[in-house]
């Protein structure tokens, strides 16, 4: 019942408000996620998953609400490095980190991530937009764990490039289709591992080791298929994801490939 | 010409974070050279004949004089199986442990020796075997390492000590090619010893090979005769088996008989 309720609520408010609302779906100020464009000066977007403000013209610097609640600060920049027309192209890099220690503090780890983006879009006439590049995103963690039979260090790395196509189509005034699918063109892994071991009472091991899975090319991909409605301040995105789901922000897709909600909620102004 | 050095500059960080965090290179000891011993076992060179039996059989007697002497296979055998439940207590701990243990790598196992007066409880005044082994994905390397410090063994009636204080005693072992982890202690091991041996107190320098399955028991020795390289086969130190370049010989005491299919030799 209730799975009837809400896309029916939602197609109704959104009947109610195309009939008032002034359209964002427009040259000054256009979609930001997925494409090379950037917040204008001063403009803000406070959302469910992140906050972000225009510095300057170019210039964007925001921060994903939900690492924050896993005690993982973040921040990314984006900068909207060339304009000409209908052209436009930007690169974006952020960092995640994260410290952790367990309530005995016999283990303790570390992660960072740093992704980059580099995206250019192109104008076509008043309704399309398309929007290409490619994102790269480096994370490494360390960890320190012990127990009776066991002391050691470990650390990891991944690293992975992925090429995404992105297309927006304006509906209306106010809402617009958004399709974009991303495809994990390479990722890199290790992981390597120091410690000692005591399997006996007669017996200690040193042990030293690596994992390596060297190149996985083209195994992952996704596609996200969404409405994005644009209110006077309000937007709303709604959709699915298909494939390998692409963690936001991170880039990083997951291994099993399932369908996924793919739902924002922001305001601008 | 700006967007090009901007495309540069994208290329540039991309290619930077697709090469980022280049695993740090793994420093793996290198094993010692054990191919002409092995070769010895492997593919023995001597043609077994009327003569080279007669040989083989002179030399047999210190040669098992020497194996019920040291008395090892148990010793080495604890040690190659103390290197197996390393690798299970490291995989049951969880996944940070287990990519240590997987992979590419090396571990290297110090086991307190056993002593000789029956002690319920490990004592490090009994010295120690310490034994390096690499490993990869596709399992053990197949050669093991180390050395005998002081290492206790044998009985209250005949204590043993290997590596006896100022003589430097190496051991290695042959564990077999793309032996796996769960294999170690179930196939023949080859152990090489050169050191020192202090047996009821008398020291004696050691000079030793001899290869021991700690499954079925047997035990394989090279002997070096004028036609070559033969290996025989001892069940409870009697000679069962000659393997030699002219075939694979067994051997009957009471009959004083080695046959293969095709020739039989007599002593």
């Amino acid at each position: 019942m209730s799975s009837r309720v809400l896309p029916a609520s939602l197609a109704c408010l959104s009947l109610t408000w195309c009939a008032h609302a002034y359209s964002f779906h427009n040259d000054k100020q256009r979609a930001t996620d997925d494409t090379a464009y950037t917040e204008p000066a001063g403009g803000w977007r406070i959302g469910l998953w992140k906050t972000q403000v225009g510095l300057w013209d170019r210039w964007t610097i925001g921060t994903y609400s939900l690492p924050w609640l896993l005690q993982t600060p973040n921040l990314y920049l984006k900068w909207r490095c060339w304009q000409q027309g209908a052209f436009a192209a930007s690169m974006s890099l952020g960092a995640f980190a994260t410290s952790r220690q367990d309530s005995a503090q016999r283990s303790a780890a570390t992660l960072s991530v740093v992704p980059f983006e580099a995206l250019a879009s192109y104008q076509l006439g008043p309704r399309w937009s398309l929007t290409s590049g490619f994102s790269a995103t480096s994370a490494k963690a360390t960890g320190q764990f012990s127990d009776n039979a066991l002391l050691g260090t470990a650390s990891a790395a991944a690293s992975n490039a992925q090429w995404m196509l992105g297309a927006e189509y304006r509906l209306t005034r106010v809402s617009a289709l958004v399709a974009v699918t991303r495809v994990e063109l390479v990722r890199r892994f290790w992981a390597k591992g120091d410690g000692e071991l005591h399997p006996d009472d007669y017996t200690t091991v040193e042990f030293h080791g690596a994992m390596t899975r060297k190149t996985e090319r083209g195994k992952r991909s996704s596609l996200v298929l969404a409405w994005h409605g644009s209110w006077e301040n309000l937007n709303l995105r709604l959709g699915l994801s298909f494939g390998n789901y692409d963690v936001p922000g991170v880039h990083y897709m997951l291994d099993e490939k399932r369908v996924m909600p793919d739902v924002d909620v922001f305001y601008r102004f | 010409m700006v967007l090009k050095s901007h495309h540069n500059a994208s290329l540039a960080l991309l290619l930077c974070f697709g090469c980022a965090e280049e695993m740090p290179a793994m420093d793996k000891p290198a094993a010692p050279d054990l191919s002409p011993i092995v070769k010895r076992y492997e593919a023995p060179d001597g043609q077994l004949t009327d003569s080279s039996l007669a040989e083989l059989r002179d030399a047999l007697g210190p040669v098992v004089g020497q194996l019920q002497e040291t008395d090892l296979a148990n010793l080495v055998t604890e040690a190659v199986t103390a290197l197996a439940s390393a690798r299970g207590a490291s995989t049951s701990g969880g996944s940070s442990q287990n990519a240590a243990i997987e992979g590419t790598g090396w571990l290297r196992a110090t086991r307190i020796c056993p002593g000789s007066e029956g002690k319920s409880q490990p004592d490090p005044a009994d010295g120690s075997l310490q034994l390096t082994v690499g490993f990869t994905d596709a399992g053990v390397d197949p050669v093991a390492w180390g050395q005998a410090n002081q290492c206790r063994y044998g009985s209250a009636k005949k204590p043993l000590e290997l590596g006896p204080l100022h003589h430097d005693t190496r051991i290695n072992l042959w564990l077999g090619a793309a032996t796996r982890w769960a294999e170690l202690g179930q196939r023949p091991i080859l152990v090489v010893v050169d050191g020192a041996l202090t047996s009821q107190g008398k020291l004696e320098s050691l000079e030793l090979d001899f290869q021991f399955d700690p499954v079925t028991l047997v035990w394989s020795v090279a002997v070096g005769t004028r036609q070559g390289w033969m290996v025989v086969e001892l069940e409870a130190f009697e000679l069962v088996r000659i393997r030699a370049k002219n075939g694979r010989f067994y051997c009957s005491t009471a009959e004083r008989r080695c046959s293969s299919a095709q020739e039989s030799f007599t002593w």
